[in-house]
């Protein structure tokens, strides 16, 4: 467990305030915010990079925050995973154990252990130059794991992979990579990400945590403006998952959604409300969900105005000025909303 | 199929080049090409000369070899350090590149002369550098390690800082991130700065003569054999040591070139 209470930090103009949460074994803490909030330099001090001006960093009941990075067994991945370019696959790996005392073999065995655990042993004597960043990314968490560290830190481990592969590779962090026993503290501006990766999420602003609760609190009950704004993904579901024809029927409310996401049980569901189609009669289309429903609000935000109508469950999409004048809805219309099942995003 | 014609521009530069490198290269093939083989032979055989050669080269080694110590340090620092007056610490290091190499001479022996600053110091410690090769290889060192400083600085620059950062998460020291890690990216940066400062020490003669006119060395020899003697007797020696040096040039390009291209190789074999 890692207890950090009161961490404050100046660096020129920039300032981290009274920084206090502890991470449980086992628990995934998300610290969620815009760039510029202080993130990194959050989890750079955790790590021993920096120092902090006051507070208190304890790890499994020990007091860390006046001790150099390589007495404190806090193993860090950056985004960009700065592999050592001079050595190779096996070499990063093994790095950690230099100078551990023991025999050749035997840190052999352990490399190769990590490597098969993480499923990158048949990458152990490339060079990194070559490797895509999902790969890159294992050897970064195989090098820091191998020495067991008791804290695991991940800053924007998503931001370097291609959005195809990225859906994959957080489940997989979530299933397989990440350990289970040491809290894992880990950083993204990405608020699908963090609904994704938390089981409790940290909001940061400027410097301070403004919110530190539940995904659900964070997403459905935002204590603050800033909270609100930042995490303002419209269209955050709870839903039932089935599988059905190689796609996913989602019980939501009273209603039903098609989703390409293939999942069973108990999901989270996105909708954006850029990809609703927004009509007064029935569309005939290839989309798989057009849902009716009766217009609640109305809201202007600049060019767009989102329109909010009770389809079982609360929906929102979002038009243009122009299409709104020409679509003549108000308060009490029934409208519906169509989307394909791809818009669907179930985890 | 048929070439193309080659870019005007790519033919005028290459013309201006080739001006560029005979005005480089005439003047030492002409003063070797115009000795007599066997008077080159002779000068070598001379061990005057000999001694003036290993006293040159050696010197340079050892000055080379001090700057490393003294200069990776210092470019670590400044590569890695933030403090007050960084700039002017710069400016010093770039100090000798600028003046005149006699007046270099002068101030060491301001300092260091037998009425230097430190003469009883020095007397107290029996240390002398006038006329000395311990004053030739401060005269060598101090025109020559700016070139390992700022070398070495751009070197320790172009690591990525969090990559010893990642290297201490993973138990290791600063010392043992810098010489696991920072120290070995920034190898060919280092080395390329050895390889300048070492040839601006073996080519120095201003600095040197004002401190220690003994034991000769090269420059030293032909200057002191122009004046008395003439041509004659200093041309076989300077034939003598454009050969070395463009001998010893040619052969580290060379090493570097097939350095570099072996590990383009083996990346791409990956």
């Amino acid at each position: 467990m890692i207890e950090i209470s009161s961490i404050s930090y100046k660096a020129g103009k920039f300032s981290l305030k009274n920084i206090s949460f502890n991470v449980e074994k086992g628990e995934n803490l998300v610290i969620l915010g815009p760039t510029g909030a202080g993130k990194t330099v959050l989890l750079e001090i955790i790590a021993g990079f920096r120092e902090a001006k006051a507070g208190s960093i304890k790890i499994d009941g020990k007091e860390m925050a006046r001790l150099p990075p390589d007495k404190r067994k806090v193993g860090i991945v950056y985004q960009d995973y700065l592999l050592f370019p001079h050595l190779n696959v096996y070499e990063n790996i093994r790095y950690g154990l230099r100078g551990s005392g023991l025999s050749r073999s035997l840190i052999d065995s352990q490399v190769k252990e990590v490597a098969k655990q993480i499923g990158i042993e048949n990458l152990l004597d490339r060079k990194t130059k070559r490797l895509s960043g999902g790969e890159q990314q294992r050897v970064a968490l195989a090098r820091t794991m191998i020495l067991k560290p008791n804290v695991l830190l991940l800053d924007e481990p998503f931001s370097a992979v291609d959005p195809n592969t990225k859906e994959k590779l957080m489940r997989e962090m979530l299933k397989t990579l990440v350990p289970r026993n040491i809290p894992v503290i880990y950083v993204t501006h990405d608020q699908t990400e963090a609904l994704e990766m938390a089981d409790r999420i940290a909001v940061m602003s400027e410097g301070a945590i403004v919110q530190l609760d539940t995904p659900d609190q964070v997403f459905n009950a935002p204590k603050s403006e800033f909270v609100a704004n930042f995490v303002g993904i419209k269209n955050i579901l709870k839903g039932q998952s089935r599988k059905e024809n190689g796609t996913s029927v989602i019980e939501i409310g009273g209603a039903q959604v098609h989703s390409s996401t293939v999942l069973e049980g108990d999901v989270y569901v996105t909708i954006r409300p850029e990809d609703i189609i927004l009509s007064k009669q029935r569309l005939e289309s290839s989309a798989r969900n057009s849902l009716k429903g009766k217009v609640g609000s109305i809201s202007k935000k600049g060019p767009i105005i989102y329109v909010t109508a009770d389809c079982g469950f609360e929906l929102t999409a979002s038009v243009t000025r122009q299409a709104f004048k020409e679509l003549q809805i108000t308060v009490g219309d029934y409208v519906f909303m169509t989307f394909k099942a791809p818009s669907v995003n179930a985890f | 199929m048929k070439r193309r014609a080659p870019d005007p521009i790519l033919v005028l530069f290459s013309i201006v080049g080739a001006l560029l490198v005979t005005f480089l290269a005439l003047p030492l093939a002409a003063t070797v090409l115009s000795e007599n083989p066997s008077a080159i032979g002779l000068a070598l055989g001379d061990p005057e000369v000999q001694s003036a050669i290993y006293t040159s080269f050696g010197a340079a080694l050892i000055a080379t070899v001090l700057s490393l110590g003294f200069g990776i340090p210092l470019a670590y620092v400044m590569a890695r350090g933030r403090f007050r007056g960084k700039g002017i610490v710069q400016g010093i290091i770039d100090v000798p590149i600028v003046i005149p190499h006699t007046i270099a001479g002068v101030t060491l022996l301001v300092v260091f002369g037998r009425m230097g600053l430190f003469s009883s110091e020095m007397s107290a410690l029996n240390l002398r550098f006038e006329d000395e090769l311990l004053g030739i290889v401060i005269a060598m060192m101090f025109v020559s390690v700016s070139f390992v400083v700022n070398a070495a600085r751009d070197g320790f620059e172009a690591v990525d800082e969090r990559l010893e950062n990642v290297a201490r998460s993973l138990g290791a020291t600063r010392t043992e991130a810098f010489l696991t890690v920072t120290l070995p990216l920034s190898l060919p940066a280092v080395v390329t700065g050895a390889v300048m400062a070492w040839a601006r020490a073996v080519s120095e003669f201003g600095a040197v003569v004002i401190i220690a006119f003994f034991p000769k060395i090269i420059p030293t020899l032909i200057y002191e054999k122009n004046i008395h003697s003439g041509l004659a007797e200093s041309m076989p020696i300077a034939a003598l040591l454009i050969i070395i040096c463009v001998g010893i040039f040619v052969a580290m390009r060379t090493l570097t070139a097939y350095w570099k291209r072996r590990n383009e190789e083996e990346e791409a074999a990956n």
